[in-house]
This record gives C-alpha cells, sequence and structure tokens, in this order.
C-alpha cells in the first residue's frame, strides 16, 4: 500500500472512533443526576427561571435531537458556549490547549534530552553505576506524586532561592509593559516569533517548574525504554561485527544501536504525550497554567456538558493523530515495520 | 571554556534573573480570587463578580455599615438626594451632574430608565428587587421619577450589590454576550482593559472619572482567579498577590505573623445553617428539631473549625443586620437535653437515620457535617452524609419532600441589606418552593414577616421591630440548625492603605479607595 492510501485509511478508522467516542460521551454526561440549567441560571435563581433555562439551552428537547444539533454544530466548528464560562467554546479551546501543547511539548524535549543518553549509557555498562542510578530514579520518578514535586520545586526554587517564578505564564509585567502577541498560542514560541526578547525570557522562567514535573514521568520512561531496548540491540550480531571492523564504541553506541533501539521508545513518548494531554492538570492548577486540564476538570466538576463533549472529541482527535504520527515517524526509522 | 559549559552558564544566568529585574511598578495592584466570574452582565450578574462590576459601575445609592447594625445609612451615589411621596407610592431621584459614562454618553434620568427597564427585562436572578417599579418618568435630565405598585424601600434596593448598576443606555440591545467579552459601560472609575474568563482581568484607571482618587492610587488592577488555596497564599506571602481571599482558615494566624501580610477580618451578612426539613417526619416534631439543634457542637465549630474566625449564629438574621434580635433563642450543645427531648417525642435511641446533605468540595460544610455526625452518635441518631452538587441538592430538596434529604446545609447571604431577605426568602410559607426549604409553614411567622416588608418604606422602626420578632419566633421553633455568622477574613500586603471591607458588597475591593 502507498502512504497516500494507508493515511487515508486511518483517517477513515479516525473518523468512525470520533463518531463512537462522541455518542459514549454524550450519554455519559446526560446520566449524570445533576441539572446543568440550574448552574447557568445561577446561585439564586428561582425554580422557574431554571425552567426557562433549561429550554433556551435545549435541554428539554429529546437525547437523539440534543446529540443531532450538537454534531450539527460541531462539524461546523462550532462547539457552543461553555455553561460555566459563558464564553464560546472554540476560543476557550484556543487559548487553552496551545498552553498545555507547549508543557507537553518542554516536557518531552526534556524527556528526549536527559532520558535517551542516560538509557544508552546505562546500556553501554550493563549493571554499571549509571544503570542502577537510572533504574532507581525511574522508579522514583514513575511513583512520586506529581503534585508534591511541583510543591517542592515552588519551594526551593521560588521561595527559598527565588530564582523562578511561583506560577503563571507569563509575569504581569510583561502582560502590560511587553505583552507578547498571541500566534499560536504557545508563549515562548510566540516571544521568539514575535522577537520579543523580554517576554521570551520570561515566558521561558515560567515554563521551566511546571515543564519539569510534568517530564518526570517520561524521562524515567524514556530512559528505562531506552535502556532495556538498546539492551536487545547491542546483543545483535551486527554490533560484535561492527565492533570487530574497529569502530569506536561511542559510534557503535549512537550511530548504529540508537536509532534501531529508537523505535519503542518513540512508540512509548508518544503514547504519553497523549495521556499527558489531560494528566497535566495537577501541575497546571499547582503552576496556575492556563490549561485545557484545567480546562476540563473544571467543566466536569460543574456539568458543562458543551465543554465536556468538545474537549473529549479535541482530545480523541489528538490522540488518534499523535499515534498516527508515531507509526510514521516508526516506519521511516525502522524499514522493517510495515504499516497499512 | 568549552561551548557545552558556556552553553550550560548562559543557561543558568538566564534562570537565575531576580524577579526584581522586571520593574516593580508601585501603582500596580494584584487581588487573587478564588472560581472565575460567571456574567459579566451588569444587569444580570449575581456572583463573585461583582468584585469587577462595583469598580466599573456605580448604582445610584451606597449602602454604608454604621459603627453597630443600627446606624447603617445610605450614601449619595449616582444620585444625591432622594424622597418619597405622602402615600409612599413614587420616589423621586435627583441626579449627580457632570456624570459621562465610559462611553461619553451623559450620565441621566433617561440612563436610569434604561437601566432599570433592561433589568426587569433580563429576569436574572436578582431582577426581584424591583418588583413594584411599575415604570420610570423622566421629567428632566438629572431628575428619575420610580412608580411604584406598592410601598417598597427603592434607595435600600438601589444600593443593592446585583441588579442595581447604572449602565449607558447606548448599550441598547446588546446582550450579555457583549459584556462578557470584556466591554464596559458604566461611570465607575476603572474600565476592563482585558479580559480572560476565569483567568485574569485586568482593570485600569478612567481617565475621566468624576470623582476624587487618593494620592499613591492605583492605576491597574490585576484580578486572578486561582483556584488552589495553596497557591493563593503563596502568592500572597511571596509579594506576587497584595490581597487574597479564600485562604485557609488553619493558616490565617500564621500568614498574620509574616510581617508583611496582615489578616484583615470584616463582618459579612453571610450566614450558614442546617434546613430541617419540616414536613418530613419525625422533623414536624418541634421537640425531635429541638434535641437536633440541642446535639449540634457549636463550640467546636466556631472555635476549633473556624479557628474562631466566625461567631455563633443566633436565628437566622446575622449579627449586625437591623432585625436581628441579640435576644433570639440561641441553642448551646447538651447532649442530655438532647437525649430527653427525644425521648419524649417518642424516638427510640437507634432508630433514627437522617441524610444531610451540603456542597461538594467545600472544606466548611464537610467539616461540620462530620463533627455533627458524631454528635449526633452520641444522642443515638445516624446522620448519613451525603455531598452533592449544588444543583443536585437544590432540584432533590425542591422535589417531594417525602424523598427530599432530612437536612439541607447551605450558605446564604442578602441581595441588598434587609432581613427580609432572610427571613421571607428562606421561611415564609411556599406552594412552589423557591428557597424555602425546610418547607417551614407558620401563620403568625408569616404575618410578622409581612407587617415588617409592608412598613420598610415608611415606618422603619416598626418594621425592624417584627422582623426581630420574627428572628425570635423563628429561633425558638427551631426549622433549622443556625451554626454561625460569616466574618470574612482577607490576607493584605502591609503597604496597601485605605482598604476596608463594606459588608453589602462581599469581597469586593473598591479599587478607588485603596493606596500603596
Amino acid at each position: 500500500m502507498t502512504g497516500i492510501s494507508i493515511v487515508l485509511r486511518r483517517l477513515g478508522m479516525t473518523l468512525v472512533v470520533i463518531v463512537c467516542v462522541s455518542i459514549i460521551t454524550f450519554m455519559a454526561t446526560r446520566i449524570l443526576p445533576t441539572d446543568p440549567a440550574a448552574l447557568y441560571a445561577g446561585p439564586r435563581a428561582s425554580a422557574e427561571k431554571i425552567e426557562s433555562v433549561r429550554q433556551q439551552l435545549g435541554l428539554d428537547n429529546s437525547l437523539v435531537s440534543q446529540y443531532f444539533s450538537f454534531a450539527g454544530d460541531a462539524l461546523r466548528g462550532d462547539f457552543g458556549v461553555s455553561f460555566r464560562t459563558r464564553q464560546p467554546i472554540s476560543s476557550d479551546i484556543k487559548r487553552f490547549l496551545p498552553a498545555t501543547l507547549e508543557l507537553i511539548f518542554a516536557a518531552m524535549i526534556l524527556a528526549m534530552l536527559i532520558g535517551i543518553p542516560l538509557g544508552v549509557v546505562a546500556a553501554a555498562k550493563p549493571k554499571g553505576f549509571v544503570d542502577q542510578l537510572t533504574r532507581l530514579m525511574a522508579i522514583s520518578m514513575a511513583s512520586v506524586p506529581s503534585f508534591w514535586v511541583a510543591m517542592i520545586l515552588q519551594l526551593v526554587f521560588f521561595k527559598w532561592l527565588n530564582w523562578l517564578p511561583l506560577s503563571g505564564q507569563v509575569s504581569i509585567e510583561t502582560t502590560l509593559f511587553s505583552p507578547i502577541v498571541p500566534i499560536t498560542g504557545m508563549g515562548t514560541l510566540d516571544a521568539l516569533l514575535g522577537r520579543n526578547w523580554v517576554g521570551f525570557r520570561d515566558a521561558l522562567r515560567h515554563l521551566v517548574l511546571p515543564a519539569l514535573t510534568l517530564s518526570l514521568y517520561p524521562v524515567g520512561l524514556a530512559m528505562r525504554m531506552t535502556r532495556s531496548s538498546m539492551g536487545a540491540v547491542m546483543q545483535e550480531r551486527y554490533i560484535t561485527t561492527a565492533r570487530a571492523m574497529g569502530l569506536s564504541e561511542l559510534q557503535i553506541l549512537f550511530k548504529f544501536a540508537l536509532k534501531n533501539a529508537l523505535s519503542p521508545v518513540l512508540t512509548v513518548l508518544g503514547l504519553t504525550f497523549a495521556f499527558s494531554l489531560t494528566g497535566a492538570v495537577l501541575v497546571e492548577v499547582i503552576f496556575d497554567w492556563p490549561g485545557i486540564g484545567a480546562y476540563v476538570t473544571a467543566a466536569i466538576l460543574a456539568v458543562d456538558f458543551p465543554v465536556i463533549m468538545a474537549v473529549t472529541l479535541v482530545g480523541t482527535v489528538i490522540y488518534i493523530l499523535v499515534n498516527l504520527l508515531v507509526d510514521l515517524a516508526q516506519a521511516t526509522l525502522d524499514p522493517r515495520v510495515k504499516l497499512g | 571554556m568549552n561551548i557545552t559549559v558556556r552553553f550550560i552558564s548562559a543557561i543558568a544566568a538566564l534562570m537565575m534573573c531576580s524577579t526584581l529585574a522586571l520593574a516593580q511598578n508601585n501603582s500596580i495592584f494584584t487581588a487573587t480570587y478564588t472560581t472565575g466570574f460567571i456574567d459579566l452582565d451588569p444587569s444580570t450578574a449575581a456572583s463573585s463578580e461583582i468584585a469587577v462590576l462595583a469598580n466599573v459601575y456605580e448604582p445610584l445609592v451606597w449602602w454604608q455599615p454604621g459603627e453597630n447594625g443600627s446606624d447603617a445609612t445610605l450614601e449619595p451615589g449616582l444620585a444625591t438626594s432622594w424622597e418619597a411621596s405622602e402615600d409612599g407610592l413614587s420616589w423621586t431621584f435627583k441626579l449627580r451632574e457632570g456624570v459621562t459614562f465610559h462611553d461619553g454618553t451623559p450620565f441621566t434620568s433617561e440612563a436610569v430608565k434604561f437601566s432599570i427597564e433592561r433589568t426587569q427585562r433580563l429576569e436574572g436572578a436578582s431582577a426581584w428587587i424591583w418588583w413594584a417599579v411599575e415604570s420610570i418618568e423622566t421629567p428632566d435630565p438629572l431628575t428619575a421619577v420610580f412608580k411604584l405598585t406598592d410601598p417598597s424601600p427603592i434607595p435600600l434596593i438601589a444600593s443593592s450589590a446585583y441588579c442595581a448598576w447604572m449602565i449607558s443606555p447606548m448599550v441598547g440591545d446588546k446582550t450579555g454576550e457583549w459584556f462578557n467579552a470584556g466591554n464596559v459601560a458604566g461611570t465607575g472609575p476603572f474600565t476592563i482593559r482585558s479580559y480572560k474568563a476565569g483567568v485574569q482581568t485586568i482593570l485600569e484607571r478612567h481617565a475621566d472619572y468624576w470623582g476624587e482618587s487618593p494620592e499613591g492610587g492605583i492605576d491597574i488592577a490585576v484580578i486572578d482567579n486561582v483556584e488552589d488555596p495553596v497557591l493563593r497564599e503563596q502568592r500572597l506571602l511571596g509579594g506576587k498577590s497584595d490581597w487574597s481571599e479564600g485562604l485557609d482558615t488553619d493558616n490565617l494566624a500564621q500568614i498574620d505573623e509574616n510581617e508583611n501580610v496582615r489578616i484583615a477580618n470584616f463582618k459579612a451578612f453571610q450566614n450558614f445553617f442546617g434546613m430541617y426539613n419540616v414536613a418530613k417526619p419525625p422533623l414536624d416534631n418541634i421537640k425531635v428539631r429541638q434535641a437536633l439543634s440541642y446535639a449540634f457542637p457549636y463550640d467546636q465549630m466556631v472555635n476549633n473549625i473556624m479557628s474562631g474566625q466566625v461567631t455563633q449564629a443566633r436565628g437566622i438574621v446575622p449579627v449586625g443586620m437591623p432585625g436581628h434580635a441579640a435576644d433570639a433563642m440561641q441553642f448551646t450543645q447538651d447532649i442530655e437535653k438532647a437525649k430527653a427531648l427525644l425521648s419524649d417525642a417518642g424516638v427510640e435511641q437507634d432508630s433514627l437515620k437522617l441524610t444531610i446533605t451540603y456542597t461538594a468540595g467545600s472544606p466548611e460544610p464537610q467539616k461540620a457535617a462530620e463533627i455533627y455526625k458524631a454528635a449526633l452518635a452520641q444522642i443515638g441518631v445516624e446522620l448519613v452524609l451525603q455531598p452533592m452538587a449544588w444543583e443536585a441538592q437544590y432540584e432533590l430538596a425542591t422535589s417531594d419532600p417525602a424523598n427530599a434529604q432530612d437536612i439541607f446545609m447551605m450558605f446564604w447571604w442578602p441581595t441588598y441589606v434587609t432581613s427580609l431577605d432572610f427571613l421571607s426568602s428562606l421561611f415564609r410559607s411556599e406552594d412552589d418552593i423557591n428557597y424555602n426549604l425546610s418547607y417551614y409553614k407558620n401563620a403568625d411567622f408569616d404575618a410578622l414577616v409581612d407587617k415588617g416588608a409592608d412598613t420598610m418604606a415608611t415606618d422603619s422602626a416598626s418594621s425592624v421591630q417584627a422582623f426581630e420578632e420574627a428572628s425570635r419566633l423563628l429561633a425558638a421553633d427551631a426549622p433549622a440548625v443556625f451554626i454561625y455568622d460569616q466574618q470574612n477574613a482577607y490576607g493584605v500586603r502591609e503597604d496597601i492603605k485605605g482598604y476596608i471591607s463594606n459588608p453589602a458588597y462581599s469581597h469586593v475591593v473598591f479599587l478607588n479607595q485603596i493606596s500603596r
């Protein structure tokens, strides 16, 4: 099968998945025993007011007609208005999603820059000091709660050392005096694109701690996956041959072995990416980072149906896209992998 | 130095830039609030967004607390004086000269008419306060005459925190959407510079404001919505925030010890109570209700859980509000008496099982329910805790009383400063239940409340007396367990001057009064 037809087939399957997810999520939210009309009407609304709001929001129609009116609007990109923020949901998502993506990209970059090299070194000297250390670190990083790490980082770097900011995406001085013009919605990237160096420095300083916290699990994962994958590769006959041919250990490690070992590492990192989309919520809450995780969590607690539907759908699409990209990357790296 | 080391030290230097590198501007004030603002439309807003609205808009009249409850006054806002007709069916307001809206439109009686009519038309949650207003006449640009169907204390109502703001007639047909995009149309000292719903609102000083500003006043105010209480505290202590609400009561003393921060306590007209379902046996028996009221651990709640930051309630009307009866019955925990009352009522030990509901995620009700459960266990009553979302609680309570919860814990605060909004809204008999969630039906009580309401505009002394009588009756009849009257505690940086909290406008920082 050609590359294009593979992609097309995958996109077709994506559509089916999205429809199924939307129906399941829709049913799940409607089964909840709470009343969003009461929330929307406000804290002191009378019973009649709540009833009129229920009609206004279309919540008194049949489930089927509610679903189809939602689906029809969604196809046109109109996710409706959030019951909680009274803002159009598509503009809310445009604000919050890039912020989370920025966090996740930064965490993934850290995972690759720190985790992979350490995994390589660990594999080079099995049972050596680095190997034992990375095993210990990986277990700790996977076990330690992210909110605890977040607060410890805040304590050390803000309260004690005053090196880094406590929370938020940018400082108020930047917002007022050198505002970052939103292009992608990611603070650091937009500042770079707009050559706003003051803003860039500020946004970067705010990004460090949350990205570090979010990267813990991926770093640990990358370390151990690289280590075990490399371990398997290093046993292969062509490695022994390369050694016999006189190539340096460094060349063998990074030029031959790593490339072949990267495939499972990338798969796992790709899955972690998609998981972090809503898994970043604890980090977002503690660092007051205005991301999609915090947004959808508040929506769930407030029974904000339209937001729950919209974010679930967006999340599904991203998850599937990331999977597709990871598969394509794998196919590129490793010709033994056949797509389709 | 090789390139790696240089690279690393460059990054380190970047990271280590002190926060002071970005210039600290003294006329920027940062306030931290809890959850986001729902509705910035001044005609319909009925929640925490008055934190913004009270600085951008102004009412005709302001409510000012006195030294104690009885000497509260109504101060001129956009109206300079007001007078009622003989029969109390019309109120004439003289308006302030030389005031313009943010869009340049002059403030006239047309604006008053437009604002009230828009509020009535949009029927927001608090629009009922204008129920008696039939029409508004505008004989000249600086005179507005309210024509009423029944006597009603219009100046007091015009000082309400909700639905009483004056809006520019240029708003025309615009809906709440326009306001929720961050647009403004008021007369106040500040305008909205930017609004990110649920995250941050930035207000800046309006150059052409008609009134005065203090020396060293604030030019820019940043209002942040931060969900996490620990983060709110850290921001205050770290100097990132100048003012904060929603601080954990357990930590208040510790925060106060910090030399840069103080805790400011102010009276609030908010209270906390648990409505008994009077329509569901055996809670229809007054002895049972009294037993439950004698069982509640008031001391523990006030002094331990709330760290002495609140006072025990005495009846439904909070202390400091006209209508509060200082001699009304107040229960204290007395387990023996509670047991005796229960057996008097014919309820056997360990036979009664009650369900209590309260808002999930709220710390005070959770703790209150837990200590109540332990206390009730001592008198042989089992209390089942059921935290729920507010809407679900409300729906359960307003459905069939036979299936509704037994005790409904909630907070309440008035729309404008009147005990009517406690006595009547919560306990006057209703056929279609609105907020009388205890299903209390007492004709004597209703008569007293009605008397107080009817004389409110014409004879405030007898009105207050009637309300006090009603308060006494209610406290003795125990249709609810009255737990505490709230005080609001806020964290403020020491260098902020002139900050006072007005209980009629909860959680509002009046930016035009403070300076650094």
